[in-house]
């Protein structure tokens, strides 16, 4: 049975994806052509309020964005153009239209002395939907397999060097989550993963703290998407902080 | 529509005990906000495909509870004092639902501004007490990717006497986001209730809002396909997961692999992993061509044989029977009397399933069976998931054949009164009810099944040793975003 069962899980061809391959996957974002007329529809229709038309510019905030294409739908000038995995500054995360820039750089040296090689990760839930932690989960599966770059999860906040926080901050979970910070030793990292972290997405009219965590923890990475893929998480990962690949 | 009757409040217990006994079950209860509706508590029962809905008009906040005599009914009175200010004498003895940061002379859902000033409301120390007996909290962060919660197991060496979950880590406020007009499409924010019960909420949602409208017939078999494919990631995530809690990471690592290959199905045919964004009021949002409708046709075919191998490769080995038989289990008088939901209450032999006894979407036009088991333990609801994602594929496999081209929305005229979606879950029925008056979404109630099942669960796990409690919890997998809202 085993044996079977083995061969089978052996024989899949080999399914772990090289790294190439799980940064070519990206999510896509909208952008108008050149015969946007500026009219709104699509701002009107953008549940998250990431489009946003003021004194003549279009520009979308992917901080915002859920990656619900109701634009697409609802406007033929709108196109769709691969969106980056993460920025290092929220301000990156807004784009105007046309415009194209790289904005996955890699994080200072003295912000990543910790580390060399391999980073072990904490994730902290606060007040997430639950599709940024099946998401986190997938990572380990045989397609992503992150332990293969060095990104390691780890049970305790104590033996961590950064902490993955899902969710808008809730205000039930702010203790608990400003002692798992303080838990964590120094230098330490936190990476805003997904829109209800960085911007507190659709939730961030309800009864949540700030918006997103950036109000209530330090920020480094954000990663975007609603929820973030698998594939973003790590490769997020692994160009902000410089590991092998 | 379906009857509504007005009991006034002093009658209240003594009728749901009759209903009781004549085989309704309590679906969900809340309070309504004065205003352009008068100040009342809803009460909605189901029997089989019988929908009664209650009103209980309200004088004042104040009133004789109900659960002393009807324990059915304790979540709701806990959330209707907690969000709608009802019973402020309600003993503080159960400490707070959700709200830990409570208003002061005010509560979440009132219509009038709330004030800045939180009261914090710590959770009450009532322990057990005994020689040996020592308390051990848990939460709400933990070692495992998991949501928030805080448990306290009160133990006498490694057995559980008693357990008490303590939720609304995630309280974000979501009911009280879904009031204003019915125009207004809120897909986005019901498929974040609870991300992998998306569809199903969206579903509700749906249902909600739709009230008498016809749905397109394509539309209708596209929706059973998304909340089937939906069942089966979910199920074979739990069965994994089992697995993982076990130690026994072979059979683990193959069930997330599924998982894995199932929500690239979805990323193909739905355009978003959890198929966030397929449905609509009224339909379903786009297309599946024909290519797709085929390629979900030969993934289900694998999956049936997927299935029956992790459950072999699982049942062949004697140390996760050890683990799994016996363990957590929740007798079927327990099951009854708090009417637990889902595959938790299959595997207790009640035989409950909204999608046999009151069919929607397509549902009503595909056979399949409902599995129960009799034992009530962790191997049970096992068994039970496993046989849904055989039925499940077989109900894609018929919604497939019948598929035919046609429209795929139809203009949604909402109605006032109450709407109601009640779709069977993953994890048991999940139900919404929109108060709807002049247009507007009153008051909007989501009772996801979790919100029942969690007090399953503290019922299932004592006697059991610290050890298995994760391997309970995630037999039962339970949401904490969708009980919390």
């Amino acid at each position: 049975m085993y044996q079977k069962t083995l061969k089978n899980l052996v024989s899949d061809a080999k399914p772990v994806e090289p790294f190439e391959q799980l940064e070519a996957k990206r999510l896509s974002r909208p952008d108008p052509n050149s015969e946007c007329t500026l009219c709104g529809r699509c701002a009107r229709a953008c549940s998250g309020r990431a489009i946003v038309i003021s004194e003549g510019r279009w520009s979308v905030d992917l901080g915002r964005c859920v990656f619900c294409r109701d634009c697409y739908d609802i406007c033929e000038h709108i196109s769709s153009v691969p969106a980056p995995h993460y920025a290092l500054r929220r301000e990156d995360l807004v784009f105007l239209a046309g415009e194209s820039r790289d904005v996955e750089g890699q994080l200072p040296r003295e912000k990543t002395k910790a580390v060399r090689g391999s980073v072990a990760i904490r994730e902290l839930d606060t007040g997430s939907c639950n599709a940024c932690e099946s998401e986190a989960n997938a990572r380990g599966n045989k397609y992503y397999d992150m332990e293969r770059f060095g990104i390691k999860v780890t049970p305790s906040p104590r033996h961590a060097d950064a902490l993955l926080v899902t969710g808008p901050m809730t205000r039930n979970m702010l203790v608990a989550a400003q002692k798992t910070y303080d838990a964590v030793p120094n230098p330490k990292l936190v990476v805003a993963c997904g829109t209800c972290a960085i911007s507190g997405g659709l939730f961030v009219t309800g009864d949540v703290v700030g918006e997103g965590i950036s109000d209530t923890l330090p920020a480094d990475i954000f990663v975007v998407g609603c929820p973030p893929t698998p594939n973003g998480m790590i490769v997020s990962l692994i160009k902000a902080l410089g590991l092998r690949h | 529509m379906n009857p509504e009757f007005v009991v006034p409040i002093d009658r209240l217990q003594e009728r749901l005990q009759l209903k009781l006994i004549d085989g309704y079950g309590i679906m969900c209860m809340y309070a309504v906000e004065e205003g352009k509706m008068s100040r009342g508590i809803r009460t909605v029962l189901r029997r089989d495909a019988e929908i009664l809905s209650l009103f209980t008009p309200l004088e004042s906040d104040t009133y004789d509870m109900i659960h002393t005599e009807v324990p059915q009914t304790r979540p709701y009175e806990r959330e209707m004092h907690e969000m709608s200010g009802l019973n402020p004498h309600m003993a503080e003895h159960y400490g707070p639902q959700r709200l830990q940061w409570a208003y002061k002379d005010a509560y979440p859902l009132q219509k009038a501004s709330l004030p800045e000033e939180r009261v914090f409301r710590p959770i009450p120390d009532n322990r057990m007490e005994g020689d040996g007996i020592f308390e051990i909290p848990v939460g709400p962060v933990h070692a495992g990717i998991i949501e928030p919660g805080h448990f306290r197991f009160s133990v006498a060496g490694e057995p559980i006497l008693k357990l008490r979950t303590h939720m609304g880590y995630t309280y974000r406020g979501i009911e009280k986001l879904m009031e204003g007009f019915t125009e207004t499409d809120r897909t986005r924010i019901i498929e974040r209730v609870s991300g992998d019960t998306a569809v199903a909420n969206a579903l509700a949602y749906a249902h909600a809002m739709e009230g008498e409208t016809e749905v397109p017939e394509r539309a209708r078999l596209l929706r059973t396909i998304f909340a089937e494919l939906e069942r089966i990631y979910c199920h074979f995530g739990d069965i994994g997961g089992i697995a993982q809690d076990t130690g026994f990471s072979v059979p683990a690592a193959y069930a997330a692999g599924i998982k894995e290959k199932i929500l690239r199905l979805n990323e193909i045919i739905g355009g978003h992993r959890f198929l966030m964004g397929t449905i609509v009021p009224g339909g379903v949002r786009r297309d599946i061509s024909d290519d797709s409708l085929r390629e979900i046709q030969n993934r289900i075919l694998k999956v049936s044989f997927d299935i029956e191998e992790l459950v072999g490769m699982m049942e062949g080995s004697s140390f996760l029977m050890d683990r799994v038989e016996t363990t957590g289990v929740l007798t079927h008088k327990d099951a009854v009397e708090y009417r637990a939901l889902g595959p938790a209450a299959r595997a207790s032999g009640v035989k409950t399933d909204v999608r046999k006894e009151r069919p929607y979407d397509a549902y009503g036009d595909v056979g399949f069976r409902v599995f129960t088991r009799e034992k009530g333990d962790v191997y049970s609801r096992m068994l039970v998931k496993a046989g849904e994602i055989v039925e499940s594929t077989s109900i894609i496999n018929q919604c497939l054949d019948q598929i035919r081209p046609g429209p795929l929305r139809t203009e949604v005229r909402t109605a006032d009164g109450l709407g109601l979606g009640i779709v069977e879950a993953p994890r048991g029925e999940l139900v919404h009810c929109a108060e709807i008056t002049e247009g507007e979404i009153w008051r909007y109630r989501i009772r996801d099944p979790s919100f029942i099942n969690w007090l399953a669960l503290e019922r299932a796990l004592p006697g059991n040793i610290v050890a298995d409690f994760p391997l309970v919890n995630k037999s039962f997998n339970l949401s904490y975003s969708g009980n919390d809202l």
